[in-house]
């Protein structure tokens, strides 16, 4: 039990670990694992800062001795809520430490709490900035000018961007300097059609699966936990959902949708209340099995109400094969999203639309290649860090 | 069995069933006993004869289906804890009587730091905040001998030995001060050594705190160790009741008899001696003694046809059979019960 832990520590001068802590080390034993994270991040971080990347608003204009910082206002309310959640992510770690470090003695579940400190601050900027702030959207108006400017910092790749955007002398151009992964058959970028496009992936993925897990870990704890009649009902009405064609059914529900609902909210709205059904089994079996455990028994000994025994012992224990579904739940709704795009049915930048204009012109191999290959890499490498997680956890390592 | 103002809980006609697929379990049926205050109490049987049923019963944590207790009373005081609403049974678990159980390798919360599964008792029965309740569990870490307990409270389950994991639960159990402390088999997972570390815990620990002992083992070492009062169980009955010292002297029961022969001794050399045949199922209990299939005694007609009832032999003796009398005259001829 204890034997994969370093024996050079003797007992009295070990750190103490966290269940967190022994799984990330074994995790950062994992080539497959360590590479799948850096892109992720990778591709985490262009789809943040896919606005200074590739576009059209320069970050720094100076024009008669005037000095602006023009993206900053264009910015969407939505962009910066990404970037502050990056950020916060990135510190969760540093969170976790000074929570740990504050509550003198033994903090309950450091985690948790630095999870909700950082959720408070994340929907309190983003409720301000909705509130406060309405950003510029006034296309075309720098790239014009640009000849009238002192000096002007444009993005990484200054390209044309708004909605309707269609430019004939750009059209099906192959990648050069200026565009290094050539336009496609509007004259727009394709690199920042797939820097968009990986926010969307992003958004569909993290926010479908927080959604989905989020329910289903609920549902299943009080099925796995209570049993009986409970767990009889609810299985079957899970059964259902299960049987539902989820293409089918977001189909429909795009059709009936108003138009003012942008579609990429609901796809994953839709996406995450039908994607519960396996994080839902995964909690359940394992609450099946965990309350039987020696400890939930002592746990009740102790007096512990049941509520707080579900909660703090029960489904803390049960996280681990949902963490890993989470993983290939992303991959999943990640390729899901791009059928959907595909099928021409959400308008929003997407690898999946790219791929659907590529059928009508296989010609422009460059624009849906490099498509394919943003899919084909986002699929792969959530799957790898999935099974990398899977094994991190699973059965060689027992706690 | 004693001055009844001295007593702690009694429990009185305990029966608890278990309605299954292949039929009704008599796990205990018909179990009486009384635990003075500050006073040890053992239940001694082989396995599957009740002992942890009973436990769990005394804290109403029989899984429910299938379980139920059908019948009795467990009186902790004046109330009757079988009859108490569900939440005041809660505020009485862990605060009034608690449990320590038989796998400190599984007992433990492994996501938990020992602290927080200690203090959680704490905050939760005694009303007191987290800086109070975790000075607390140090002071009684402390008290159960865990070296360096202010950065123990930090270290998680696994990184801690058997022998300490026990002493964590027991500090568990003993931190809001309890009246009763039901020990399952607490010692039966450790090392030799450790268990009679484990007992000098328990003894000394119920000399400071005094708290009333209900302690549940197979192993009558550790019933001499520090019982003060002994049950006997079988097939989910009581069958043999006495204070320790009359009951290693002049045991009254065939069983109990058997008990004591099977035990590894010094002078006895070669194989150890074994009651023959296997304690029954509890879906099949025989008819009559239960015991009477295995017993040396049986006469194959009374005995399989009358249960015997507890009677009394001698002053605070009790036990079930109908040829009590005469295991204590062979023993004074000396002559053997089994063969």
């Amino acid at each position: 039990m204890s034997s994969l832990l370093p024996t050079t520590e003797s007992p009295a001068a070990a750190v103490s670990r966290s269940y967190g802590a022994i799984v990330w080390r074994q995790l950062r034993r994992r080539p497959s694992a360590m590479v799948s994270l850096a892109v992720i991040m990778l591709l985490a971080l262009a789809a943040v800062l896919a606005s200074f990347i590739a576009g059209e608003v320069p970050i720094r204009w100076v024009e008669k001795g005037e000095v602006s910082w023009p993206i900053f206002r264009y910015l969407d309310n939505l962009e910066y809520a990404g970037m502050l959640a990056f950020v916060l992510a990135i510190l969760l770690p540093v969170t976790i430490r000074l929570v740990r470090a504050r509550a003198e003695r033994a903090a309950a579940s450091p985690f948790v709490r630095a999870v909700l400190i950082h959720a408070a601050i994340w929907a309190a900027v983003l409720l301000a900035l909705v509130v406060l702030r309405s950003p510029e959207r006034r296309y075309g108006f720098y790239l014009e000018r640009a000849a009238q400017a002192e000096s002007a910092w444009f993005p990484l790749i200054p390209t044309p961007r708004y909605p309707g955007y269609d430019s004939l002398p750009l059209r099906d151009q192959r990648p050069t300097w200026q565009h290094p992964l050539g336009t496609d058959r509007m004259g727009q970028d394709v690199l920042l059609l797939i820097l968009y496009g990986a926010r969307t992936a992003m958004t569909i993925g993290f926010v479908a699966v927080g959604i989905g897990s989020g329910i289903g870990v609920a549902l299943g704890a009080v099925s796995g936990y209570f049993g009986r009649w409970v767990d009889l009902i609810m299985m079957r009405i899970t059964e259902v959902f299960m049987f539902i064609p989820r293409i089918v059914l977001i189909i429909i529900i795009l059709a009936v949708m108003p138009s003012w609902v942008p579609a990429l909210w609901a796809v994953v709205a839709v996406l995450g209340l039908t994607g519960w059904t396996d994080p839902y089994r995964y909690m359940r079996a394992e609450l099946l099995r965990i309350r039987g455990e020696d400890y939930i028994t002592a746990a009740r000994a102790l007096g512990i109400p049941t509520w707080r025994l579900l909660l703090r012992h029960a489904v803390p224990n049960g996280m681990a094969p949902i963490l890993v579904g989470a993983t290939f739940g992303i991959a999943g709704a990640v390729f899901l999203e791009a059928s959907l795009a595909f099928l021409n049915l959400v308008q929003t930048p997407s690898w999946g639309e790219l791929l659907n204009d590529g059928r009508q012109h296989l010609e422009t191999w460059w624009a849906w290649g490099a498509a394919g290959a943003a899919i084909f890499i986002t699929v792969l490498v959530y799957n790898l860090l999935g099974e990398a997680v899977r094994d991190a956890i699973d059965p060689k390592l027992k706690i | 069995m004693t001055q009844s103002a001295d007593i702690l809980l009694s429990v009185d006609g305990l029966t608890t069933r278990f309605f299954t697929d292949e039929g009704v379990s008599y796990a205990v049926e018909d179990v009486s006993f009384a635990i003075p205050r500050s006073r040890t109490l053992a239940l001694v049987g082989e396995s599957g004869c009740g002992k942890t049923v009973t436990a769990l019963s005394i804290l109403r944590l029989i899984p429910d289906p299938p379980g139920r207790i059908v019948a009795g009373s467990v009186r902790l005081g004046a109330t009757d804890l079988l009859r108490l609403p569900e939440d005041e049974m809660r505020r009485v678990r862990g605060n009034r009587i608690s449990m320590v159980f038989q796998e400190p390798m599984t007992s433990l919360n492994p996501v938990f730091t020992i602290g927080d599964q200690i203090l959680e008792a704490v905050v939760l029965h005694k009303k007191v905040g987290r800086e109070e309740a975790t000075r607390q569990t140090v002071a009684m870490l402390h008290k159960v001998g865990i070296p360096d307990p202010e950065s123990r409270i930090r270290e998680y389950p696994h990184q801690m030995s058997g022998g300490m994991r026990q002493r964590v639960m027991i500090a568990m159990a003993l931190v809001c001060g309890p009246e009763l402390v039901i020990a399952d088999e607490p010692t039966t997972a450790l090392d030799v050594t450790i268990q009679a570390q484990i007992l000098d815990l328990l003894r000394s620990l119920q000399a400071d705190i005094g708290m009333s002992i209900l302690l549940i083992t197979h192993d009558l070492g550790v019933v001499a160790e520090i019982a003060h009062h002994v049950c006997v169980m079988y097939a989910g009955r009581i069958v043999e009741e006495a204070d320790v010292q009359e009951l290693f002297d002049n045991p009254l029961h065939p069983y109990t008899v058997g008990l004591f022969r099977s035990r590894p001794s010094l002078e006895h050399r070669g194989p150890l001696a074994a009651i023959p045949g296997t304690v029954p199922s509890p879906l099949a209990i025989p008819p009559g003694c239960p015991f009477h299939p295995r017993c040396p005694l049986s006469d194959g007609a009374k005995c399989a046809a009358d249960r015997p009832p507890l009677e009394t032999h001698a002053a605070g003796h009790t036990a079930a059979c109908w040829y009590a009398g005469r295991v204590a005259e062979m023993r004074t001829r000396g002559e053997p019960l089994y063969k």
